[in-house]
């Protein structure tokens, strides 16, 4: 690993600690590895990034677990995210 | 909570005084870092199964999310966990995590129980593991 980067810790871990699969999670940021990002919002799915969908039916937001034709023409919102299913 | 730590706003947001939601990063909240990730194909038929996705070392319940295609039956890809209409059955997705592994569970539920019902599919998936622990 290289020895140059970001790395935040919680209060309580020392920053100097080198990076583990055990005390990772202790970390706010580690530029080590890769982070979820937001890359755009859009209204459609995607087969490269990561999303998050849900369905908007006026007065909820759905989980988008569902073939859009059960949905109709209801509005399908997604954030895609930067990361990619291949990396 | 200390005073010290990193805010980067979004653009045209003072960022001593910016809201969270007009943040684009705060190191008062932890960042999603992903410990692992993969995608995978896996037959299935009307008895359903599990299918370890991942064995992992954390020694806690991670955070994860994952997505399934179902290519015999439709062409999208789904966020689990997904309900899968099919002719005469509902086919059941969801995933689970241990503190070592991260699990595929596929239930086929048919319309008539009673009756003998006989279904071959494939699972296309893709998954990503955090550091972040949901405990």
């Amino acid at each position: 690993m290289a020895d140059y980067g970001i790395k935040i810790s919680k209060e309580g871990t020392d920053v100097k600690e080198a990076i583990t699969d055990a005390n990772a999670k202790n970390f706010q940021l580690i530029s080590s590895v890769g982070c979820l990002v937001k890359k755009e919002e859009s209204t459609s799915d995607s087969e490269t990034y990561m999303w998050w969908g849900a369905v908007l039916d006026g007065t909820t937001a759905r989980s988008a677990n569902f073939y859009p034709q059960v949905w109709g023409s209801l509005v399908q919102k997604f954030i895609i995210f930067a990361n990619r299913f291949d990396e | 909570m200390s005073n010290i730590g990193l805010k980067i706003s979004k653009p045209g947001v003072d960022v001593k005084t910016a809201t969270d939601n007009n943040l684009i990063f705060s190191s008062q909240y932890p960042a999603l870092k992903i410990q692992s990730q993969g995608t995978g194909t896996q037959a299935f038929d009307e008895a359903g199964g599990f299918l370890t996705l991942e064995t992992h070392a954390l020694g806690y319940r991670p955070f994860f999310i994952v997505w399934a295609k179902f290519p015999d039956f439709f062409s999208n890809l789904f966020i689990l966990p997904a309900r899968i209409p099919i002719v005469d059955a509902n086919i059941q997705c969801y995933a689970t995590a241990s503190s070592t592994t991260l699990t595929l569970a596929v239930d086929v539920l048919p319309d008539f129980p009673e009756d003998p019902y006989e279904v071959d599919f494939d699972i296309e998936y893709k998954y990503v593991i955090f550091f972040d622990p949901i405990e």
